[in-house]
């Protein structure tokens, strides 16, 4: 409970400092209850927010919602367009497509998130590690996040995958670890530029040892950048994610996954002639990209302690 | 100048050596080899034993690198594990197919990206800028094998414009049209992809020109649109764009693997796919190291174009 209050003093130390010259009678008003009112009124970011939010819970009803199971198939109906039984149809071997669909979400979903939870937690430990020491650790870390970022991302990507071997738990491992230079710079910009402060001096002179100054003080001051980068990298994870499973490196059948699910698409013949198949998968990832994406942008807005209300 | 570059260039020999290290050491961590894919696994243990001896899999780590390492200087990458062609021969035909798609796929995004973003940040809130930010948009949420497989599907499927996959039309004498025609989706794709990244750059770099002191003083002048923009912001707003060409282009020739892959176009992005699944080991190293070296060229053409764009920047 304290440290919560902590994190919070922390914000709005930085807030206030950005606009201390307005004397705003709302001044009572949190930081955080401000920050959710400019998000609400961001029509695109509401708007991705929710549609993600329907997507997050049929993900996580998704074995209510399925009119069948995601490995039953129907020996009556392979590859058989949309009907009342199969609303989006089935696939070559009849498993029903709006259920694998559902179950997908699950897995593209939680490996998008898991993934990205990995990076924010190397990133921060890493960048705040740097910032606060400086010297020879942060040389060492900065030169590691400089060689991730020279990679051809996908490339290597592929190439570790393929050595870990393609699986649900190496794909988030691998996105996991390939992540989070990013992040580290962020954090690490902000200890840098809040280590001299004179709320650190005063920690320091309490006699509060350096872990905890770094972690209760100083690095949730990076939250607000974080938090954006994260969103956005969750986009780019779950794309990610669904350019390995279509490539078959990446999520392994039969377990659904939006990318693997266009797999079958890259034969001419189901491209054509079944396009239920494949549409449906690829639909989904871009609008959960996309309000992904508005999310992001409607924080990175809300966030900002530059803008007033 | 040249002292400056031939400083870049000998720094990055130990960097290209790490890179080989860590390369192969990636490598040889993966379980399995390409004896126990290519063999049928009712073959004894015993012939597979012979195999691998004949394919020198059976030395010691430091063994092998080093002798990978002394090839590499003699200029022979090995051979493929998958068909024993000569790796340079196999990646030496995937080069040229790669160049010309990415090549035209991102001269033509920032052919695209640079009107059409320093149009939109002249005039934000205006069509231009709507535009922009809907290319913006179509970069980061459209993955390339479902842009990909939406345009096949439309194009060539449905309306039949356009071949859905390869280089040349089989069995034809294959001219420049021919390959036009067979460039037009892929490349379509790709640009799609690319362009958003660089439109949001181009519009947030010239805005942040826009506000300065000097634009502010040109305008005062009573100076046209035209010389504003051209003469006073351009060259201030391309630095940060400079750096981004210099760090697209490892991605123009290696990270078009999944575009190549659904339109069967033969490039390094689909052997690189190729050699992943035969665990073709020479062929992906091979292709791991020009993507490294791509990687340092491009960072250094960055470099020495700032100084191209920007006299203030001096190299000793």
């Amino acid at each position: 409970m304290q440290a919560k209050q902590v994190i919070i003093d922390g914000h709005r130390q930085v807030s206030r400092q950005g606009q201390s010259e307005v004397a705003d009678p709302r001044e009572a008003r949190s930081y955080w209850g401000i920050v959710v009112r400019r998000f609400v009124r961001h029509k695109l970011a509401f708007t991705g927010f929710v549609i993600l939010a329907l997507l997050v819970l049929a993900a996580i009803f998704a074995p209510w919602l399925s009119p069948h199971g995601p490995y039953d198939m129907d020996i009556e109906a392979f590859g058989a367009p949309p009907s009342w039984n199969h609303p989006l149809g089935t696939d070559s071997v009849g498993r029903d497509i709006l259920s694998r669909l559902l179950h997908a979400s699950r897995v593209s979903l939680a490996v998008g998130i898991g993934s990205v939870l990995l990076n924010v937690s190397v990133g921060v430990l890493l960048g705040g590690i740097a910032g606060y020491l400086g010297g020879l650790a942060d040389s060492i870390i900065m030169r590691i996040t400089e060689m991730i970022l020279s990679f051809p991302p996908l490339m290597i990507i592929l190439v570790l995958v393929s050595i870990l071997g393609p699986s649900l738990f190496n794909v988030v491992l691998v996105l996991g670890l390939l992540g989070w230079p990013q992040i580290c710079r962020l954090v690490r910009a902000e200890v840098l530029r809040l280590k001299e402060m004179e709320f650190v001096t005063a920690a320091k002179a309490l006699g509060i040892p350096d872990q905890r100054i770094l972690l209760r003080h100083l690095v949730p001051n990076a939250f607000p950048p974080v938090l954006v980068a994260a969103t956005f990298g969750t986009a780019q994870a779950i794309i990610a994610e669904a350019s390995l499973s279509f490539l078959g490196m990446g999520v392994q059948p039969p377990t659904a996954s939006w990318g693997n699910m266009l797999t079958d698409a890259q034969s001419i013949g189901v491209l054509g002639s079944m396009p239920w198949l494949w549409l449906p998968a690829g639909l989904l990832i871009v609008v959960a990209a996309l309000s992904i994406n508005f999310v992001g942008d409607g924080l990175r807005d809300a966030l900002d302690p530059r803008l007033k209300e | 100048m040249s002292r400056y570059l031939i400083r870049r260039l000998l720094i990055m020999i130990p960097v290209l050596i790490g890179i080989t290290f860590i390369n192969f050491c990636i490598i040889n961590l993966a379980p399995g080899d390409a004896v126990d894919l290519m063999i049928d696994p009712n073959v004894s243990e015993a012939d597979k034993k012979v195999r691998r001896e004949a394919l020198g899999l059976d030395d010691p780590f430091l063994v092998r690198y080093f002798g990978w390492m002394r090839e590499l200087v003699r200029g022979n990458l090995g051979y493929s594990y998958a068909t024993y062609e000569p790796v340079a021969k196999r990646v030496g035909e995937r080069v040229k197919p790669t160049l010309i798609l990415g090549g035209v796929s991102m001269l033509l995004a920032y052919a695209l990206a640079l009107p059409l973003g320093i149009a939109s940040a002249v005039k934000p809130y205006s069509w231009v800028d709507y535009l922009t930010s809907l290319l913006g948009l179509a970069g980061v949420a459209l993955p390339t094998f479902f842009s990909g497989l939406v345009f096949i599907y439309v194009f060539s499927l449905k309306f039949d414009w356009f071949p859905s996959g390869g280089m040349h039309s089989l069995g034809q004498p294959g001219g420049g049209a021919d390959l036009v025609r067979h460039m037009v989706l892929p490349v379509l794709v790709l640009t799609l992809t690319n362009i958003g990244l660089i439109l949001r750059l181009v519009r947030s770099s010239t805005l942040e020109v826009l506000r300065q002191d000097y634009i502010r003083t040109a305008w005062a002048k009573g100076l046209p649109l035209r010389l504003v923009v051209f003469r006073h912001a351009l060259r201030n707003s391309l630095i940060p764009i400079i750096t981004m060409a210099g760090l697209q282009l490892p991605t123009l020739i290696a990270g078009s693997v999944i575009t190549e892959q659904v339109f069967q176009w033969p490039g390094m992005g689909w052997l690189t796919v190729q050699a992943i699944l035969s665990r073709d080991y020479p062929t992906l190293m091979a292709l791991n190291l020009l993507a490294a070296i791509l990687v340092l060229i491009g960072n250094l053409l960055a470099d020495v174009l700032y100084g191209v764009v920007d006299p203030r920047i001096r190299y000793e």
